[in-house]
């Protein structure tokens, strides 16, 4: 799209704006976030609102669910932030997202936790394999990337054969803290460290060089370029109160 | 041919050659008979290989069907545990298969060569399946569901297409050869006929023949006899004798002729004497012979009913040697399952008669039971004491095992295996009896299939015959286990409905008939388009005996032609009630129509997260000033037949957009409004333009509005579904998938339909709790439907149970009476209102 048209479009919008609509009437973000992000984006939200009357609304699942549900039609949103590189290349491939317009802006890094009160002690990987070790709980590998990341680890640590018969998916971030979090004593589960809850303890931290980096992509989708409210958002979410909301919840904060 | 007889006796004469004609006769009747009973035997084996075949047929598409939802389950599971079980029940299951289809395959080879061929293609393709399969599985194991789902949705169209292709081509061959089988039996039977008369014909005419010779000759010469004892009456023997008869001498050789004579006679009648002692000698040892050597079981038993002496062929066939037996009573033999009624007609008839036959069923000393032919005779001396019973047996249950499948094929239609007409007659016979007994109506159904010539003639007898196979499939499944459904020939099929309690509980099913068989078939890769006409007659109003009522039901049939096919109508009282009270309900509904008398009522849609109204589906509903509400399951056909559903579906279309528009500006926003769409108004050109118009004349957006269609409107003709779709969805309109089902065609086209919500089904959603099966199916179309990318409502949650199983597997909407009834708008506001958000 060329600056002089782009410009042209949003002149409209202005127009538009003025013309039509009641001056009180505020306007509309839709945000697909990646579920891991979700709490730290509703807190970036709330913050922005603070100084700019908009609605916004989340809708909050695994970044592979969030990129069908947009590619088919069933979910229509304005900015769409994905968990790995994989599901915004989706998007970018079904002509949904420009290539130029996807930012890393976040990383983050997955843990092995457990229960709060659980008994359980691991302090090495391979106690995963023992017997006291009774059910493993990671996120979906197909549409839930700390799912696809926690595999990449186990299988890079040689572990994966070992202990996959112990196995058990989730569907996405929060239903996984959710479950591990009221499950029993011989339950472990891996999740980004940003989702750590008080219900739950991390045991170890998963070495990086087992897994592709950890890495957020966010773009807003070109059907979205006509809305006025896209342009200030994304200004506010680089600068610095958003990168803080994102460090204080866990997330490496240094854009890439 | 005289000389030939010149020198025999008049026994020897007449006996000898009827006993030459009489002995090629049995032996022509005796060639013909195993001749017969070869053809019965060869028809039996080829009859039973058709059912036979049948049988493992359906055996196999129901293990592949179950193969298939557990391959669905096991990419649904998320843990490995639960995958092992999943995976543990597939590999039973294909195991299953495997053996059922090697017992084809040498079924087949034995007896059908002409399959084997399609047996190979569809073994090849079913373990192309199940190796695409059994990689999903190892893949969903893996937890790789992504590319598992992949190779699933993959594999469905081709594979599962081409087995199910070759599974119609076996039944076809099963259905051709039960047919085949009954023709051998009808020509070999008509050739065996020909050929008894034929023989009996010669027989009768060589008979004659010899009769009339010989009586010829024998009255000629008893014509000589008597000329000549008139002569010896009169005196005049013959010249010599007469010569010698008048003197002495010639009295003398009389007496001493009467002296030689009467010596001779003495003689004669020692040697008869010693002729009949040797002859009894000789007749007694035949018969001990006989008994031995017979090929008849035979049982010898004293007065007291004991048993003396069995034959060989006894002990072939029950098992027992003489030894075992001896002494006992024949009771031991018995098993109990010959009707006491039979004995008690049996001693009666030995004590009055001395003789008796009929069928006992005994059971051999292996413990097998069997029928047996039974004749058994008193032998009483001269004062008519009995002194033994004399028994001879033999197994029947070949000929009643033959007996069965001729009377089987006598009594179905050989293409359908529905019942033929002759059967028909004699059951609808007992069903109205029973009904008059118990005071029932009998409801009988005369159905055409419209076009089914044009089919049959353009497209050939083979696609035809698969039409109407498949029109029987559908009629057995609209119907009870009781009802009766018969094939008379042609297009012609009758439904006989059984003891209904009124004279309009024939017409739901009537219309479900109607319903099943205007969908269209998919045969051989073609979709066809027939409908049925039906008419309808019901005993007592209608006719009291089968042949009044199935004249009665035909005119109802032509009725239903004349009102333009595709339709169902009645006859005489209840026909025409029924059919003024439709009549009556269309003008009514014009009426209401035009007056505004129809409404709408909308449900509330929630997220399953957090029980908040996110949207609404409009139901009309339509309040009739004298019946009250009238249901839209009633009134909606009326409209699609009348064409009133273009005015009714365009006023509900605009009436929900309305009432949306209102609620914005009432301040209820974000809702979304859902309208049904029939298959009716989905073939209509001027859609897309309506829902335009409808969305601009409110002030709406086209994802302001979701438009559902039925998975049937959707498949009935696929490309020009997916066109509509495709420019409602330009619109930004939503589009569901209504009562979405696990149908073996869905998965292929859904993946085509340009859709984005699919609403599960009420009725998997009511047995969620119940049936593990519907639980599986529910859980496996949630995660087929979410891996697409669409979203999912699921219909009818009255439970919490539901909802919480829903909620688990990740649902995304719910809509039920848990929730909300249908409310009128003024009440849906205020819901909405309380729940938005």
């Amino acid at each position: 799209m060329s600056h002089a048209n782009r410009s042209g479009r949003r002149l409209l919008a202005a127009l538009a704006f003025l013309c039509c609509l009641p001056a009180a009437m505020a306007g509309e973000l839709r945000l697909a976030l990646a579920n891991s992000t979700c709490d730290a984006m509703k807190r970036v939200g709330d913050l922005y609102r603070r100084n700019r009357a908009v609605e916004i609304g989340y809708i909050c699942k695994s970044s592979g669910l969030l990129a069908k549900g947009l590619a088919g039609g069933a979910l229509a949103a304005d900015i769409f932030v994905s968990a790995n590189a994989e599901w915004m290349d989706y998007v970018v491939d079904k002509g949904l997202v420009a290539r130029a317009n996807v930012a890393s802006p976040w990383g983050n890094a997955l843990v092995l936790a457990v229960p709060a009160g659980s008994p359980l002690r691991i302090e090495r990987w391979d106690e995963l394999a023992m017997p006291r070790v009774r059910k493993i709980l990671i996120g979906d590998p197909s549409n839930a990337p700390f799912g696809r990341y926690a595999k990449q680890a186990l299988e890079a640590a040689g572990l994966w054969e070992r202990v996959k018969d112990k196995i058990e998916t989730r569907k996405n971030i929060e239903l996984l803290a959710e479950s591990l979090a009221a499950a029993d004593a011989g339950t472990a589960g891996i999740l980004f460290k940003s989702n750590l809850t008080d219900r739950l303890r991390e045991t170890l931290a998963v070495n990086q060089s087992w897994h592709q980096p950890i890495r957020y992509y966010l773009a807003p989708l070109d059907a979205a370029a006509d809305n006025a409210e896209l342009a200030p958002f994304l200004g506010f979410l680089r600068g610095r109160a958003a990168r803080e909301i994102f460090r204080a919840e866990g997330f490496d904060s240094e854009p890439r | 041919m005289p000389a030939l007889f010149r020198n025999c006796s008049l026994f020897k004469q007449l006996i000898v050659p009827m006993l030459v004609v009489g002995a090629i006769g049995i032996g022509a009747l005796i060639a013909s008979a195993l001749v017969l009973q070869g053809s019965v035997v060869a028809v039996g084996e080829s009859s039973s290989l058709g059912s036979e075949l049948l049988r493992r047929l359906q055996e196999a598409d129901k293990t592949i069907a179950n193969v298939r939802v557990l391959s669905f389950k096991h990419l649904a599971t998320e843990s490995a545990e639960a995958m092992d079980r999943t995976g543990q029940a597939l590999a039973d299951q294909k195991r299953a298969l495997a053996t059922e289809l090697a017992g084809l395959g040498d079924l087949c080879a034995e007896q059908a060569p002409a399959v084997l061929d399609e047996i190979e293609t569809m073994t090849r393709a079913i373990e192309d399946y199940f190796g695409r399969v059994d990689e999903a599985v190892r893949l969903s194991r893996e937890f790789e569901k992504e590319q598992a789902f992949v190779l699933v949705f993959e594999t469905e169209s081709r594979h599962l297409a081409a087995i199910r292709d070759s599974l119609r081509v076996l039944t076809r061959h099963a259905f051709e050869d039960i047919a085949a089988s009954r023709e051998n039996l009808l020509g070999s039977a008509e050739r065996n006929l020909r050929a008894t008369i034929a023989i009996g014909i010669l027989g009768g005419l060589a008979l004659l023949f010899i009769a009339s010779f010989v009586s010829g000759r024998t009255s000629t010469r008893l014509a000589g006899l008597l000329d000549w004892s008139r002569r010896i009456a009169a005196g005049h023997l013959d010249a010599p004798a007469v010569a010698t008869a008048r003197d002495e001498v010639g009295q003398l050789a009389n007496a001493m002729g009467d002296m030689v004579r009467s010596l001779a006679a003495s003689r004669r009648a020692l040697e008869a004497a010693k002729h009949e002692a040797e002859g009894v000698a000789e007749r007694l040892r035949l018969y001990a012979n006989a008994f031995d050597n017979s090929g008849e079981a035979m049982l010898i038993t004293d007065r007291r009913n004991r048993i003396l002496n069995v034959n060989a062929a006894f002990t072939r066939q029950t098992g027992y040697a003489l030894a075992e037996v001896a002494g006992q009573d024949p009771k031991i033999l018995a098993c109990g399952r010959t009707p006491p009624a039979t004995l008690e007609e049996m001693w009666r008839e030995l004590r009055d008669k001395g003789f008796w036959q009929g069928e006992l069923w005994d059971r051999k000393k292996s413990g097998e039971v069997y029928p047996k032919w039974t004749s058994i005779s008193s032998i009483r001396d001269e004062a008519g004491a009995v002194m033994f019973y004399l028994a001879t047996y033999s197994d029947i249950s070949e000929r009643k095992a033959n007996e069965a499948r001729i009377d089987y094929l006598a009594h179905h239609d050989a293409l359908t295996g529905l019942i033929n007409r002759y059967n028909l007659e004699n059951r609808l016979g007992q069903v109205l009896l029973s009904a008059q007994r118990d005071r029932l109506r009998t409801a009988v159904l005369f159905i055409d299939m419209d076009r089914f010539k044009t089919i049959n003639d353009t497209l050939g007898h083979h696609v035809g015959d698969q039409l109407l196979i498949e029109v029987a499939r559908r009629l057995r499944a609209c119907v009870r286990e009781s009802d009766i459904v018969a094939r008379l020939g042609g297009d012609e099929f009758v439904v006989v409905l059984t003891a209904l309690g009124g004279d309009m509980d024939a017409a739901p099913v009537a219309d479900k008939i109607l319903r099943a068989l205007s969908d269209p078939y998919a045969i051989e890769g073609a979709v066809l388009h027939s409908s049925p006409s039906i008419g309808v007659a019901i005993a007592p109003n209608d006719g009291q005996d089968g042949a009044s009522l199935m004249k009665n039901a035909d005119t109802a049939m032509y009725h239903a032609k004349a009102h333009g096919r595709n339709n169902v109508q009645f006859f005489t009282a209840a026909m025409n009630a029924a059919a003024s009270e439709r009549l009556a309900l269309e003008n009514d509904l014009r009426q209401a129509m035009q007056e505004g008398l129809l409404s709408l009522h909308y449900q509330p849609q929630v997220r399953a997260a957090d029980g908040r109204c996110f949207g609404v589906e409009a139901l009309v509903r339509w309040r009739h000033p004298e019946r009250g509400d009238v249901s839209p399951l009633q009134f909606i056909p009326i409209a699609e037949e009348s064409g009133l559903i273009d005015i009714l579906g365009t006023w509900v279309l605009d009436e929900a957009c309305r009432q949306l528009g209102a609620w914005r500006q009432a301040g209820i926003g974000g809702l979304r409004m859902a309208v049904n769409l029939s298959a009716h108004q989905l073939r209509t050109q001027s859609l897309v333009r309506r829902v335009a118009d409808a969305l601009e004349r409110h002030g709406l957006k086209g994802e302001d509005l979701e438009l559902e269609i039925t998975e049937s409107a959707a498949m009935e003709n696929p490309e020009c579904a997916i066109d509509q779709l495709q420019a409602l969805r330009e619109l930004g309109v939503q589009l569901a998938i209504d009562d979405f089902g696990t149908g073996y065609s869905s998965l292929a086209y859904l993946k085509r339909l340009p859709i984005q919500v699919l609403k599960l089904d009420r009725s998997f959603v009511r047995d969620i709790e119940i049936d593990r099966s519907d639980a599986d199916i529910s859980a496996a179309s949630l995660a087929l439907a979410h891996n697409l990318g669409l979203k999912v409502v699921a219909e009818g949650v009255e439970t919490p149970g539901q909802r919480d199983f829903l909620v688990r597997h990740g649902c995304d909407y719910l809509q039920g009476y848990l929730y909300s009834r249908p409310l009128p708008a003024e009440a849906a506001g205020d819901f909405i209102r309380a729940n938005l958000r």
